[in-house]
């Protein structure tokens, strides 16, 4: 039994590193690399699922140590898998998402003269992340969560082209060495105080507050949580389907399964959890906020991740890993698919992004509006589809919790929201007049792109279902409550779709008093305003001051080179004119050279 | 301190500072400086005899020669200064200024 | 000059610096001086002309206050001490008035004005002398009462000597004027260490002579007196411009060159006596004194003013003219950094 869970976990990771060593050893033969790189990860993805069914069945987990690296004196790093819960449930559901994205690329991609070189990005994209969540030391899971950031750097500038999307990449790649500084800060802590980066051991130390302050700045970079968020939007300057995969089972789920990874850790400290929860409430209203005024499409579904990411958090803070994981699983299969939906649409509306240029699409993209509804309403939790089943046990979890009302209130809100915006896309992509132009080249036949999106869509409806009933429980739940707080968060998103509806109706009833009152959320917040224009803008100035003021100014002309000859030459000058060949000159000289001497010399002795 | 010491320190310093201060004359300048040294010889004099100092009772003397000497040859530089310049301002001696 | 009162004159001076330096008595050293002054003046004003006859004026002035004032503090000295000895430490303040007018004598700082006036009006070779044989007298009575001296008073005019005769230099054109600063630096490079160590003041005198009259001669030898006369150097006498860049450098004071030697060790002295802020600021005031060296080097020998062809190669048609001494003190000045072990022994 535990020689098939290891080996087929470990024969699925191989199976990924396959397409990259046969584009690597036969870099020319790329015509039918893509379809093979599809096929290698629905292989993989089969793969994994006996893993996952035996843990299901008997809770087998393991852990694998493999090769032993290197050894740093008596610190050792050897190569090695952990095989639990997280992991073996996580890698089937990735896979999943990366086989139907894949698909979907090759319809979406199909044009790109490097799609090879996309797909290959795509899969070392999602093999790193397969690396971060199976590591079983530090080091490796740094590995993943380095080759993550470089990936997603690599595919948001797929365009390069473009400048917005070298910016957008530079902001991913920048925002994210913010994190790794608090992630290597950890490491180094470790390092000093545990002498070793292998799960197991640090489980049985007791990590400080810094060393897992330290946690939570690498979780905020990579899971684009408040005051390291910008990234997150502008990444959607990269190709649908790289949003796609990094919105849904790689990259920003990153942060938060590290938590999830390090929480034997933070459970008792208080002072951790209450962080993480603030964190997570800002951020999942933050962000909710700046999505009700968006009119990109990709753009709101992008600040939507942020806003569930937030709510990760929360319950990360509410100290419910198990729960925070639920929510993972499920929301990786509707963001998935609310982005495949969003690229098809773009793409049959020729590349058009703005949901107020589109209307009337339920008639013409039949399957994709269905499934974008679908993912809409998996979204704001309506029972008994996928995000029912994470959404609305963490919200009874925070209701029913003694913890901060005040991050109680932020979520709630931002759940509210979150039926604001999701009903916005549908209000303004699916329903009334087509807007856009006549000869757009709408066509929904291809398998590619069918396929993966019915795929998502079945994965949405069930997954939380299935996932639910077949996980064995970890946290005691609690099972009565009064109805209205059972009912809240239905309560609460109807009462959203209700203020979204009177709030698409504003859109023709223009009101004045309203009118600079959408400027916070259509600014976001001024959030990038102020960190990416007025800190450079500052270190330019001082920049450009420290460098005519202080070098040229100060140390050039009045100091340095410059300073030494005015001296010398004034020094000079001055001496020259004293010369004025006079013996008057000298004889003063000499007169009050002498009287000088004698007053110091009588100052200094009182014996003639 | 004598008084008639003190008397000539005095003469001394004041026809010091009639050098060093500043002279028309070139002629005054080198009156000073025959004062010094006269105030000097006076000084000398007074000590070699006060504290009968007899192997040098000839230094006075000496100093008187040497003064001598030193005021022909100032002169001699006057009357040639004088020769070129028709007088003997102090002031005339400027073209050797930087 | 007829050829008996050159000779006169010249054995005057030889006997002044003798007497001075033979003399145990204060009344003969002061003689002494007193014949220098009144011997070299006939040198100074022989060529009958205005310039001569004003900067033997000054300098007669000059010296001949200082005479008086030395003369005063020796018979205040012996009014105190009843001693008219050399060795006898001197009372303080009769010391305080020996080293201004010592200083006076030799040109340090506030009492250098007259240096580079006397010399620019002078003949070379008059000036070679007042600039080096004059110097032995003052300086050997400082030698022999250094333990007495005033040392802060002297001390302020050696560092103010260094800093003025580097800056002093700086804007001048006229060569013996230059030599006349770099004399006054020198000098403060001689005072500052006699209290300490006085050896090394008669080492950097002995290898400051050597080189000032090696420029001096040179100078001589092709009659220049102002810079730009050197630039038309290289078709009259080639070997000199050479000798004329590595005297410079030697008198500057860079490494391979005797003329390291005495700055050499008078740093080395003033660092082992823990002054340190003295020792930075006089090596950096040496920089000034290079810095105008520097620039005759640089219109001697690093450039070549442009000339008419038939001016050019004028060496071949000049006659010879017998270079004595400057082969010997070129080698002198330049070579014998080696032998410092020696020099530290015999001085």
């Amino acid at each position: 039994m535990n020689f098939t869970l290891n080996s087929m976990i470990l024969l699925s990771i191989i199976m990924l590193v396959s397409p990259l060593l046969y584009n690597m050893l036969m870099p020319h033969k790329t015509t039918y690399f893509p379809t093979y790189c599809k096929n290698m990860i629905m292989m993989a993805f089969m793969t994994s699922l006996p893993p996952m069914i035996i843990f299901m069945l008997y809770g087998q987990e393991s852990v694998i140590t493999n090769w032993h690296w290197f050894s740093i004196t008596t610190f050792n790093i050897s190569m090695s898998f952990k095989l639990d819960f997280f992991s073996i449930i996580f890698i089937p559901i990735a896979l999943y998402d990366a086989w139907s994205i894949l698909e979907f690329s090759l319809w979406y991609m199909h044009s790109d003269i490097f799609i090879h070189k996309f797909f290959k990005y795509l899969v070392s994209f999602l093999l790193t992340m397969i690396i971060l969540v199976s590591a079983n030391n530090l080091f490796q899971l740094f590995i993943g969560w380095e080759g993550v950031g470089i990936m997603s750097f690599l595919l948001i500038g797929w365009w390069y082209g473009r400048t917005d999307a070298n910016t957008a990449a530079l902001q991913a790649i920048i925002y994210n060495r913010i994190g790794d500084i608090g992630f290597m800060l950890t490491m180094a802590w470790l390092m000093l105080n545990s002498n070793s980066w292998e799960l197991q051991n640090i489980f049985s130390t007791n990590m400080d507050f810094i060393a897992l302050l330290g946690l939570i700045i690498a979780a905020t970079g990579k899971s684009a949580q408040f005051g390291l968020h910008p990234w997150l939007p502008s990444a959607m300057e990269g190709p649908t389907p790289v949003s796609a995969l990094l919105h849904s089972s790689t990259m920003v789920v990153a942060g938060i399964f590290l938590l999830i990874r390090f929480h034997p850790m933070m459970e008792n400290n208080q002072m951790i959890l209450t962080t993480i929860l603030c964190l997570g409430a800002m951020t999942t209203l933050f962000t909710a906020i700046c999505a009700i005024t968006q009119n990109d499409i990709k753009k709101i579904v992008a600040f939507s991740t942020s806003s569930q990411l937030g709510l990760m958090m929360v319950t990360v803070g509410l100290n419910q890993p198990h729960l925070a994981f639920l929510h993972i699983c499920t929301h990786a299969f509707f963001k998935a698919m609310l982005f495949l939906c969003s690229g098809s649409i773009i793409h049959s509306l020729n590349d058009e992004q703005d949901i107020r240029k589109m209307g009337g699409l339920f008639l013409i993209l039949p399957i994709t509006s269905s499934a974008l509804m679908t993912g809409s309403l998996a979204l704001v939790g309506t029972p008994f589809l996928a995000g029912f089943y994470s959404k609305d046990s963490i919200i009874e979890a925070i209701n029913t919790s003694y913890t901060n009302s005040w991050a109680l209130m932020m979520t709630l809100i931002a759940t509210s929201l979150t039926a604001i915006y999701s009903l916005r896309i549908i209000y303004y992509a699916l329903l009334g007049n087509p807007r856009f132009s006549s000869i757009s080249p709408i066509n929904e036949n291809n398998p590619n792109l069918i396929n993966p999106i019915m795929r998502l869509a079945m994965g949405s409806i069930f997954a939380g279902f299935l996932v639910t009933m077949s996980i064995p429980p970890m946290t005691s739940i609690t099972m009565t409550m009064p109805d209205m707080i059972k009912l809240s968060a239905l309560l609460i998103t109807l009462a959203g779709l209700a203020i979204g509806m009177e709030l698409n109706s504003f859109t023709n009833k223009l009101m004045n008093s309203m009118k600079h009152t959408t400027n916070f959320s259509n600014m976001l917040g001024y959030f990038t305003y102020f960190t990416h224009r007025i800190y450079p803008l500052m270190n330019l100035y001082s920049g450009q001051r420290i460098a005519t003021m202080l070098i040229d100014m100060n140390w050039y002309e009045k100091t340095g080179p410059k300073g030494q000859t005015n001296i010398h030459s004034s020094m000079s000058s001055l001496l020259t004119s004293t010369q004025k060949g006079l013996i008057k000159v000298y004889f003063m000289s000499f007169l009050i050279s002498i009287t000088l001497a004698l007053m110091f010399a009588s100052m200094s002795t009182n014996n003639f | 301190m004598e008084q008639i010491n003190l008397n000539m320190i005095t003469a001394f310093t004041i026809a010091l500072m009639g050098v060093l201060t500043y002279r028309s004359h070139l002629m005054s300048t080198l009156l000073c400086l025959e004062g010094m040294m006269l105030s000097l010889f006076i000084l000398m004099v007074l000590l070699i005899s006060h504290s009968h100092m007899v192997s040098m009772s000839m230094a006075p003397l000496i100093l008187l020669v040497f003064s001598a000497c030193e005021a022909g040859v100032g002169l001699a530089l006057l009357v040639t200064i004088s020769h070129t310049y028709g007088n003997d301002y102090v002031q005339n001696l400027n073209l050797l200024q930087c | 000059m007829s050829p008996y009162v050159l000779t006169i004159v010249s054995l005057s001076l030889l006997t002044g610096t003798s007497v001075t330096l033979i003399s145990n008595h204060w009344l003969t050293a002061w003689m002494g001086l007193e014949i220098n002054t009144l011997a070299i003046i006939p040198l100074m004003t022989y060529p009958h002309h205005t310039r001569n006859t004003e900067s033997a004026i000054k300098y007669f002035m000059t010296q001949a206050t200082a005479s008086m004032l030395l003369m005063f503090s020796i018979i205040y000295n012996a009014s105190f001490t009843n001693q008219w000895t050399i060795n006898h430490s001197p009372n303080q303040w009769a010391s305080l008035l020996m080293t201004l007018a010592l200083a006076m004598k030799l040109g340090l700082a506030p009492f250098h004005f007259w240096v580079p006036e006397v010399t620019q009006g002078i003949p070379l070779l008059s000036g070679m002398m007042l600039l080096t044989w004059q110097k032995i007298a003052p300086i050997s009575i400082m030698y022999q009462i250094s333990p007495s001296l005033n040392m802060q008073v002297l001390m302020t005019l050696s560092i103010l000597s260094t800093l003025l005769g580097g800056w002093g230099g700086l804007n001048q054109t006229h060569l013996r004027k230059m030599l006349a600063y770099s004399s006054i630096a020198h000098m403060g490079w001689m005072t500052i260490i006699i209290i300490i160590y006085p050896t090394l003041t008669m080492l950097n005198l002995l290898i400051y002579f050597t080189t000032t009259i090696t420029m001096f001669l040179m100078f001589n030898h092709s009659s220049m007196t102002k810079i730009n006369s050197l630039s038309t150097l290289w078709n009259k006498s080639t070997p000199i411009t050479i000798i004329i860049m590595l005297t410079l450098l030697s008198l500057g004071g860079l490494p391979p060159l005797t003329g390291f030697m005495p700055k050499w060790l008078i740093l080395q002295e003033l660092i082992s006596y823990k002054n340190m802020p003295l020792a930075t600021a006089l090596a950096l005031s040496a920089l000034l004194n290079l810095f105008f060296y520097m620039r005759i080097i640089y219109l001697s020998t690093l450039t070549m003013a442009p000339s008419i062809n038939n001016s050019k190669m004028q060496w071949t048609l000049l006659p010879p003219k017998t270079l004595t001494l400057i082969p010997t003190l070129t080698m002198i000045s330049l070579l014998f950094l080696p032998l410092t072990p020696m020099f530290i022994v015999l001085t």
